[in-house]
């Protein structure tokens, strides 16, 4: 009689089914600690055998780049706010046509080292870097995250803000060379400690003032979070490892408006922010997705779904990640997102997504059918071959020039100590290039350069052409360790065309402004963003690769809703636009 | 009531006054003189007034009747079986030879007393005992969605027979309806108060239920005991474990397997609570004194595979998962088990290799068909490729094999969704839906489905099933939250358990 009654209760076997197929089902859906759902690997197809003209060097340590970027432990992270590391900018603050560096730097938990701090690079438009940090005014020592960049005084001059552990800065770029804190009187002081992470500037009301959205990761309190191994959250592969972010509180995100007289007003509750969304929100990016003029917000949110806030054009945002396919995997599942890559891989005028993820997982790409509605299309564009590395800083950037965007982003773990005992696991780890075949899918490429392959803990990155030589380059951030400085020695004959885009109603970075480039038949389109890639800003002159096109059709559509068209642009030059005055000198560099 | 040959006789004769009231004048007072002497148990003066009335009227079904019942309750079944048979030949519908002939055949669970079963109901909706018999022998059949119908129509007649309840419950449970089990094991135990299964029983409905704390009460005297039950104990920290009591789960088990070492489930059982807790280690070490007491059990190399797997020991694993296929080569689960340690260490060729040439051994097994789907699928194959195609035969077969397998279901939405088949996806995902309410994956690809497919229509219900998938993930996390609130830890296992 027992027998049959034990019947109730699963078989032994039964039982183990169903505990691999619960612990597959709970992977596939939930994250666990920093990391997100566990996916296969694709198989790599075979290689198109074409060439990539493409090619990497590191040249961080002779143009200047030598200080390490400070981060937490270098071999243990006892907590997760030493793990995300930070991001970085190219930016040009004194506007003479060279790009320069901007680079975050954290602290340790027994304090900070000595040089541990953000840096300003000056480009000496010879290909090194000097280091203007101390008199720029911005030595700064804390848990930063997340830079990004705008004007948003519209003096001329790109301003930085900064999130941290703690209290955010807002820097005035003062004109002269020099940078003002001025986040008490931007009204930008917070009450109490919070982990600010991902931001933006964004015009979201579109009055030509740039506005700021910061989102938040979680709430942390050294005292609070357990030690590795000592609670939820805390494991990994059955190892103890910095907790989080699971089984810690949310953050919640911020919007402040710019009242146009150097202040800011908390408008998140106005705005229909200020629910508490359950999401780990990291990098932010502002760009107008569903194309109706107005700029949206998307938020690659760590362990949970990603989030989607469309703008209402009333001042208020609605969340939509969900509905429009850009919260979750093609299966449903939550994902650690991290990085966001912005751009038109399909050459279809659209702006699709690239999101990176943690170790285990596919990262994804969301394919927008103009409606800013998405589909994933990650495997079918081949791009689920690589799963090994935690990912971070991304971008869809033509980076051969042959007229279709390409995937680059920076790998790194968050746990170093771990790789002892689990090799596959190492802290440092290569850049991962996918290039474009034009034909919807991409093929990884295993050697573009020593700049690629060699092995780092990088976090964030930020693509731009440091040497105006026509090609993008990448500046990575290492965790502790130099930064590298990748650039671009491109072989070939693709030609190229920037386009630096200058606001007069519009917020003057021209952030939100759209450019389309048309030629060969194609349609581009790329975004002025003030965030990107992971906590960092990229090079504001939008580069397109044209391929063997000599010449591009433009139109800008500029957030104060001016379409402007421009024919028969010619190519492998730099040209600046003036919203309402066309064309116009370049400040500083030019090419002719 | 259906097995007692003395009860049984008293219910025919229940029916005897009937048979007289429905004979003419003529034979009617011989068949009073009948009943009399079957009544005073003279049966053998009784057989020789039938077998004379017969010899003068061959054909009438009463009297075939009467020598059935004699027959019966003399012993001689067959011989009343063809009398029954007989009268029923002449008269299909006569009510006495019908309970006489399902008497018989019930005896031997013979399903050909289902229609004779279903003639008499015709004649009275009401007969609970008939209800009860034709859920009695549905259950034996396999048909309990059938007996559960039946024993409800059956009533009061269920609740004074403790296998009639065992049965009405053991279907309740079979249907996953463990609420309306419980209070049917509940009657079991008031009418069984000397045997503790029924309360077993009871408790396994509860906790089933998601009564869990119920549960506890009702297995309280069962671990208590002089004569502990280790079942009780593996079901008491089941339910533990349900209510968050991760410590008092892990003693129990750990009670469980010291009072019965040699039982693979309790080592299985504990497995999973370290894979809830991420305890693994704390498993493996269990599952090694396990192995120690019973080392051909293949189930506890899977167990202790999948722990090594998780701590991204794919070597042992693998070793793990080769020895259960060893020891047991019927099973499909160390198979799927090293297919998925084989993705693990990103090996999907290697993997889909292997799933292959295991599916040539276990034909019929739902995961690996499933397993084979996903890889495939996960190959990024475009829609229209062969892959593609086998893909969706292999996830179709793994439905076929396991309709329940949501997760092959939810491949194929998945599938359906890149092949632009919204409709298609649409339907898996709400079939998957119906097994499962809770399956994130369903409500994710049915919002995707009803975006590209209505996407008029679809308005109003899109943000519903958006808000339904939020409030799961949150479902989700609290649950993530409770488990892990607990890890096992290392020292409590380096003895015995």
């Amino acid at each position: 009689m027992r027998t049959g009654r034990r019947n109730f209760l699963h078989l032994s076997l039964a039982a183990l089914a169903g505990a691999i197929a619960n612990r597959s089902a709970a992977q596939r859906q939930q994250s666990s600690g920093m990391g997100g759902r566990v996916a296969t690997a694709q198989t790599k197809p075979k290689q198109s055998g074409r060439p990539f003209d493409a090619h990497f060097v590191d040249v961080a340590a002779a143009a200047g780049l030598t200080a390490p970027v400070i981060y937490g432990g270098v071999d243990h992270k006892e907590f997760i706010i030493e793990a995300n590391g930070c991001g970085c900018a190219f930016l040009d603050y004194d506007n003479d046509g060279w790009l320069d560096i901007f680079l975050l730097s954290g602290t340790r938990l027994e304090g900070a080292p000595p040089g541990a701090t953000n840096r300003l690079y000056k480009n000496n438009r010879d290909g090194t870097f000097t280091d203007v940090t101390k008199q720029a005014g911005l030595e700064s020592v804390g848990w930063a995250n997340a830079v990004c960049v705008g004007d948003y005084n519209n003096d001329g001059y790109d301003d930085l803000f900064c999130t941290y552990f703690g209290q955010n800065k807002l820097y005035r770029n003062m004109g002269d060379g020099t940078f003002k804190d001025v986040t008490r009187e931007a009204g930008l002081i917070d009450a109490e400690t919070r982990w600010g992470a991902g931001c933006t500037f964004v015009d979201y009301n579109r009055d030509g003032h740039l506005d700021l959205f910061v989102s938040n990761y979680l709430v942390f309190d050294f005292a609070h979070v357990p030690r590795p191994g000592a609670g939820a959250n805390c494991n990994w592969k059955g190892m103890p490892v910095n907790c989080g972010p699971r089984g810690l509180p949310f953050g919640r995100h911020s919007l402040y408006r710019n009242n146009g007289d150097g202040t800011f007003t908390d408008v998140t509750k106005a705005a229909g922010l200020a629910q508490p969304w359950p999401s780990y929100g990291m990098t932010v990016v502002s760009a107008d997705f569903d194309e109706d003029g107005w700029p949206d917000i998307y938020i690659a949110c760590d362990s949970t779904s990603s989030l989607l806030f469309m703008n209402q054009h009333d001042g208020t945002f609605k969340e939509e990640g969900i509905q429009r396919g850009v919260a979750l995997s093609n299966d449903g599942g939550e994902e650690a997102g991290m990085g966001v890559g912005i751009g038109d891989y399909a050459l279809d005028g659209h702006l699709d997504i690239f999101k990176t993820h943690f170790a285990e997982d596919t990262d994804v790409l969301y394919y927008n059918d103009g409606t800013g509605n998405f589909d994933d299309r990650t495997l079918a564009a081949k791009l689920g071959v690589e799963v090994r590395f935690a990912s971070w800083g991304a971008g869809i950037v033509d980076l051969d020039n042959d007229g279709w965007p390409d995937i680059f982003f920076v790998t790194g773990s968050v746990y170093p100590e771990v790789e002892k005992l689990l090799p596959d696991s190492p802290n440092k780890s290569p850049r991962i290039l996918f290039r474009n075949l034009g034909n919807g899918t991409f093929e990884e490429i295993a050697d573009a350069g020593p700049g690629v392959t060699t092995p780092h803990s990088g976090r964030g990155c930020a693509f731009g052409d440091f040497d105006n030589d026509g090609d993008l380059d990448i500046l990575i951030l290492n965790m502790n360790e130099p930064p590298s400085l990748l650039r671009n020695d491109l072989r070939g004959n693709n030609r190229w065309l920037k386009v630096l885009l200058v606001g007069t109603k519009s917020n003057r970075s021209a952030i939100g402004a759209r450019a389309l480039a048309h030629h060969s038949g194609r349609t581009q389109a790329q975004e002025v963003l003030s965030q990107s890639s992971y906590y960092s800003c990229n090079d504001f002159r939008l580069h397109f690769g044209l391929g063997a096109a000599r010449t591009a059709d433009l139109t800008v559509l500029w957030p104060s809703g001016l379409k402007e068209e421009y024919r028969d642009v010619g190519s492998n030059k730099l040209i600046t636009i003036q919203e309402s005055r066309g064309i116009i000198p370049n400040r500083g560099w030019s090419r002719t | 009531m259906f097995r007692h040959p003395i009860r049984a006789g008293l219910a025919f004769l229940l029916a005897l006054p009937l048979i007289a009231s429905v004979f003419g004048q003529d034979t009617s007072s011989s068949v009073n003189d009948i009943e009399a002497l079957i009544r005073a148990r003279d049966y053998d003066r009784a057989r020789g007034m039938v077998q004379t009335a017969l010899r003068n009227s061959p054909r009438n079904p009463h009297l075939w009747t009467l020598e059935g019942i004699i027959d019966s309750i003399t012993g001689k079944t067959a011989d009343a079986s063809k009398d029954f048979e007989t009268a029923l030949k002449l008269a299909p519908d006569d009510p006495a030879a019908l309970r006489g002939e399902v008497q018989i055949l019930y005896k031997s669970q013979d399903n050909r007393a289902i229609p004779l079963l279903m003639r008499i109901l015709a004649q009275d909706g009401n007969d609970s005992t008939a209800h009860e018999m034709l859920a009695a022998i549905e259950e034996k059949q396999g048909d309990c969605k059938g007996a559960v119908e039946q024993f409800a129509l059956a009533g009061a007649a269920t609740t004074s027979h403790p296998l009639s309840l065992e049965s009405y419950g053991k279907c309740l449970m079979q249907l996953q309806r463990p609420a309306d089990a419980a209070p049917i094991f509940q009657q079991l135990a008031a009418a069984l108060p000397q045997q503790t299964w029924p309360r077993y029983d009871l408790a396994v409905a509860l906790a089933d239920g998601g009564q869990n704390q119920s549960a506890i009460e009702v297995l309280a005297p069962l671990i208590a005991g002089d004569h502990p039950d280790p079942d009780a104990f593996r079901l008491a920290s089941d339910a533990y474990e349900a209510t968050g009591d991760t410590p008092k789960a892990v003693a129990l088990l750990r009670q469980a397997i010291v009072l019965n070492p040699d039982e693979p489930g309790y080592y299985v059982a504990f497995t999973a609570l370290c894979l809830n807790h991420e305890s693994f280690q704390v498993g493996v070490d269990m599952l090694d004194i396990g192995i120690r007491h019973i080392p051909r059990s293949s189930s506890l190399y899977i167990a202790r595979g999948l722990l090594y797997a998780q701590m991204a020991q794919y070597d042992n694993a693998e070793a793990d998962f080769r020895t259960a296929e060893k020891l047991d080569a019927t099973q499909g689960v160390s198979a799927y088990a090293m297919d998925l340690t084989d993705l693990q260490k990103n090996k999907p060729k290697e993997a889909i290799d292997h799933v292959r040439a295991q599916l040539r051994t276990h034909p019929r097994s739902a995961l690996l068909h499933y397993l084979l789907a996903k890889l495939l699928w996960a190959q990024g194959n475009q829609a229209g490729s062969p892959a593609m195609a086998e893909a969706q035969k292999e996830a179709s077969a793994a439905i076929t094999l396991k309709p329940d397998l949501n997760e092959a279901r939810d491949l194929l939405a998945d599938i359906d969704i890149a092949s632009s088949r919204y409709s298609d996806a649409e339907q898996q995902s709400r079939t998957a839906l119906q097994n499962d309410p809770s399956d994130q994956t369903a409500v994710y690809h049915l919002i995707i489905a009803l975006r590209h497919n209505h996407q008029e229509t679809a308005a109003s219900e899109i943000p519903a099933l958006v808000k339904r998938l939020s409030a799961l993930q949150q479902q989700s996390l609290d649950q993530e939250t409770a488990r892990k609130h607990f890890s096992l830890t290392e020292s409590k296992t380096t003895q015995s358990p």
